[in-house]
């Protein structure tokens, strides 16, 4: 069995359980579902999918991870082919809500999805609160990249951010346009500042 | 300090990324259940199983209350599950009649589930039942069959 490091990014985790399911290991696809759900979760949601919505496009993209699972050519694929499916999926999701109810909003709006729970909205400290009002004035591509990319850590961040659609530079990871106008935007807050 | 695009991300983005990653985990936290359920869905995918459509409710059951007992049937291509909840002594009790006697009916709540064989009279029952969301999996009549999946209900 492959035995990644605790600290192994997710990237390399998913890609040594994938590789452990694929050799018959079954209980490699439980560590695989609870390792990649949560970032999935933030691709359906940062497309703009209500809870059930996202929580059935998840459901619907592990089951095709189960059925295409020898097509996938490296296990360090298949991060990205989650995320990239999750994606699809999400989008093909909006497209059956636009034409059954025209009225629902289909933009993303972080905003209307913070928790309105008093408990759960005081649980969360000033900072972070002060760092959520700046990201929910970003562009919605934006807010839906930074979203799926800060899941991961920082190996994973180009790789998250290629599959949902930012192409990257031969160079390795830059910081790019959304997290330089979230930077900027930190910064210039004298209330705000890194713990 | 410079802020631009194209710049290799430093200590200060990173922590950033960090600081969003948490504050999302609060504001939009994945549902507690939701890998439970991925893992049941791909247990039924690996069993093939038929998926029962409900005949007779389609919003789901009403709570009973203690004087009524509701009921619903499944249906699938090879069987019929009508399942009546009701009351005894104040806690829920699960009778159901499937097609046949000899026939493995689990009763699925969260990650518990209760097998019972039904009797010759095709019926098998549980009490006292917890409330809360509940399907039933019906083990394969024939020989080389599909197991057969309900849709949730509210008892």
């Amino acid at each position: 069995m492959t035995m990644p490091d605790v600290e192994a990014s997710l990237t390399t985790r998913a890609a040594a359980a994938f590789s452990d399911y694929r050799d018959g290991d079954l209980q490699a696809l439980h560590t695989l579902v609870t390792v990649v759900t949560p970032v999935l979760w933030h691709v359906a949601r940062s497309c703009g999918l209500t809870h059930q919505s996202a929580e059935d496009t998840v459901q619907t993209t592990w089951l095709r991870l189960v059925e295409h699972a020898a097509s996938i050519e490296a296990p360090q694929a298949v991060l990205g082919w989650l995320c990239t499916t999750t994606k699809r999926e999400a989008w093909r999701v909006q497209r059956i809500t636009r034409k059954t109810d025209p009225v629902e909003d289909v933009e993303l709006d972080l905003d209307s999805q913070t928790p309105h729970d008093p408990a759960q909205v005081a649980a969360m400290k000033d900072e972070a609160m002060r760092l959520w009002r700046h990201f929910v004035t970003l562009s919605p591509k934006c807010q839906q990249i930074l979203r799926v990319v800060c899941m991961g850590g920082a190996p994973d961040y180009a790789g998250l951010a290629e599959a949902m659609g930012v192409p990257i530079g031969s160079i390795g990871p830059t910081r790019g346009r959304c997290l330089t106008a979230l930077r900027r935007a930190l910064l210039d807050d004298p209330n705000w500042s890194l713990t | 300090m410079t802020e631009h695009p194209d710049e290799p991300m430093d200590d200060i983005d990173l922590a950033i990324l960090d600081a969003l990653h948490q504050t999302l985990t609060l504001a939009d936290p994945v549902p507690p259940h939701l890998v439970d359920d991925i893992e049941f869905s791909l247990s039924l995918a690996a069993m093939n199983a038929e998926f029962a459509l409900l005949a007779d409710e389609p919003l789901g059951v009403r709570a009973p209350t203690a004087e009524s007992a509701d009921s619903v049937t499944f249906t699938s291509s090879t069987m019929t599950l009508m399942v009546v909840i009701g009351r005894d002594d104040g806690q829920l009790r699960i009778d159901a009649w499937v097609s046949g006697g000899g026939i493995t009916v689990e009763l699925i709540q969260g990650a518990e589930r209760t097998a019972q064989v039904s009797d010759v009279n095709g019926r098998v029952s549980w009490f006292p039942v917890q409330p809360g969301l509940a399907r039933f999996l019906i083990a394969p009549i024939t020989s080389g069959g599909r197991p057969v999946i309900t849709p949730a209900i509210e008892l």
